[in-house]
């Protein structure tokens, strides 16, 4: 056993601490890697370990593969001029991605219908229903000749962000959902499928357009990105943050409900998020595509900070006075590691990984490879 | 009495003046009624066998639409009320929206010659840029406008496609004309949109915008 310099509790031996994931060789104690993927610093915003936090490091690879070759293909599709193909793509690209995760990391445990029906289904309805309503509110030229930024950058913005985190608002009092991972995770399925649904609906008309419809290639690629990553990702991050903070409000130990500080409390989280959004949209209204584009990705970049800061520090928040269990095997590292809240050797938090029970999980993880609260 | 027992009341003569003064009172009032409404002789305007003068004035027009008339310009347009809204307008420019299509007609009007036109259109185009992304020129023969003209004056014209984009998503494909004509001092840049994609019903819906730019009139003209 050691002393921990950074927690001072009584931990295992080895480079990290169970209890706090600080790094044990580092005499500060201080913890240099994001909780959900111990090789990535919190403060620098990556997509696929912000917004598939529960994945292993292998699968997160994966993921980053899918994202880059789905990226490619949604570009392709532009630069052949398939506009119509390539919006599609685009808007089911990131979607799609998050729905494997859901089945990946079976994030839903043995209840799929609910968790599904309140974060996906109800997102992928709202946002065709308020597709539609903007299409109502502005049909064909009129969009050309009566311009309304108020309207498409803030009211409809500010409506879509309540209906994305309204959703998940329904899993909240489930005691079996009560990871700060688990607001995250259902804040980011319910804004990711909303935006896809959205783009899908809104954009539908431009197949009457035909196959390749006129239009210069270069500003395509740039809408391309924001309909593929920017918007996406954004609205994950600034839902799945609010989520965050909510989830550790109220279903997190009362000790730990000012871990995120100020910033973390619903009250600002939640109108900081949809500030995100509405920022995002309004940015539209006035800026060309290409400027927009940059515009959003620094957003998002905002947005995920703020996601990775509320996961890291929600985690770490929710290693409570667990025991130290027996060895397990860490379904990241797939080295030893007694069972709390890190991996005593690559230091990811053990509750960022996959829920799945014995026998249900990949070769990787060893059997009984269950979260440390699973027992407590 | 027995009939034929008195004879007439009036002899011959008598009866002879009763007629000729009721005669000459009766033909002097007609004559009196014709030398009133008698409008005289026609006034000479120019010395005999000289020209001079204005032409004749014509009455106003029967007016069953509405129309625009650019207060700086001159130039005017008709519409119908039924089938078309003014959605905004200035003292050089007008929008007009159709109650019955997606169809949108843009009237601006600038002081300039034939030769300004493309100007206008250049101008035009960068200003569309700024609302639709991707705007690029249509060379599609059937985008191409044949004849181009505004008001029955000969002008040019070019074809755009471009699409609606909103922070919601991008959204219909629109299809652009610009057609500008010009009388020498005034220029007109009429600029049609409208987002129907079928080519047949995008004809008819083009046809619409032209009927109204065929009521185009230029001042003095």
């Amino acid at each position: 056993m050691a002393t921990c310099p950074s927690c001072a509790h009584e931990v295992p031996e080895g480079r990290f601490c169970v209890r706090c994931g600080a790094d044990l060789a580092d005499e500060k104690g201080r913890r240099r890697g994001f909780a959900a993927a111990s090789n990535e610093r919190a403060s620098v915003p990556r997509i696929v370990s912000s917004l598939f936090p529960q994945l292993p490091r292998s699968d997160m690879d994966t993921f980053r593969v899918a994202l880059g070759v789905g990226t490619v293909l949604v570009l392709g599709l532009g630069i052949a001029g398939l506009y119509p193909l390539a919006l599609i793509a685009a808007a089911l690209l990131v979607p799609i991605l998050t729905v494997l995760y859901l089945y990946d990391v079976d994030v839903y445990e043995d209840q799929p219908l609910i968790v599904l029906a309140f974060t996906v289904a109800w997102g992928a309805l709202c946002g065709v229903g308020m597709a539609i309503l903007a299409r109502e509110l502005g049909a064909g030229t009129e969009v050309f000749s009566n311009e309304d930024p108020v309207l498409r950058g803030v009211v409809l913005p500010l409506t879509s962000a309540a209906l994305m985190l309204a959703g998940p608002l329904v899993l909240l009092p489930y005691r079996r959902f009560n990871d700060v991972l688990d607001g995250a995770t259902f804040g980011a399925a319910s804004a990711v499928s909303f935006v896809g649904a959205q783009a899908l609906t809104y954009g539908f008309s431009l197949l009457d357009a035909g196959l390749r419809p006129v239009g210069e290639t270069l500003p395509w690629l740039a809408r391309l990105g924001t309909v593929a990553l920017a918007q996406p990702i954004l609205a994950m991050a600034a839902i799945g943050a609010a989520a965050a903070a909510l989830w550790l409000r109220y279903r997190a130990p009362v000790a730990d409900r000012r871990a995120l500080g100020v910033l973390g409390h619903p009250l600002v989280a939640v109108p900081a998020a949809f500030g995100l959004i509405v920022a995002g949209a309004i940015g539209q209204t006035f800026l060309p595509v290409g400027l927009w584009l940059l515009w959003l990705t620094a957003l998002a970049a905002v947005a995920l900070i703020g996601l990775r800061r509320a996961i890291h520090l929600g985690l770490r928040q929710e290693a409570s006075e667990v025991a130290v269990g027996p060895e397990i095997q860490c379904a990241n590292c797939e080295h030893r590691t007694a069972r709390h809240t890190f991996c005593q050797n690559c230091g990811i938090a053990l509750q960022a990984l996959p829920k799945g029970g014995p026998g249900t999980r990949r070769p990787g993880a060893a059997p009984g490879a269950q979260r440390p609260e699973a027992e407590a | 009495m027995n009939r034929g027992e008195w004879g007439v009341r009036a002899g011959r003569g008598r009866l002879l003046l009763i007629f000729g003064v009721v005669l000459v009172v009766l033909v002097g009032a007609g004559a009196a009624a014709l030398a009133l409404s008698d409008p005289g002789p026609a006034k000479r305007v120019c010395p005999s066998g000289e020209l001079c003068g204005e032409p004749p004035k014509l009455a106003e027009p029967l007016r069953n639409l509405e129309s625009y008339s650019s207060s700086t310009l001159g130039y005017s347009v008709e519409f119908s009320g039924d089938r078309w809204k003014a959605a905004d307008q200035d003292e050089d420019s007008v929008v007009l929206e159709s109650k019955e299509a997606d169809l949108l007609l843009i009237l601006d009007g600038r002081p300039t010659g034939a030769a300004g036109i493309n100007s206008m259109i250049e101008d035009r185009v960068s200003s569309l840029r700024k609302r639709i992304f991707s705007l690029e020129r249509d060379e599609d023969d059937d985008a191409q406008v044949l004849g181009p003209n505004v008001g029955y004056r000969d002008g040019t014209a070019q074809s755009y496609a471009g699409t609606i984009d909103t922070p919601q998503g991008a959204r219909a494909q629109l299809a652009i004309v610009l057609m500008g004509a010009s009388d020498g001092r005034v220029g007109v840049l009429a600029t049609v949109v409208t987002g129907e994609q079928n080519p047949e019903r995008r004809r008819a819906v083009f046809g619409r915008a032209d009927s109204v730019l065929n009521t185009v009139t230029w001042k003095d003209s």
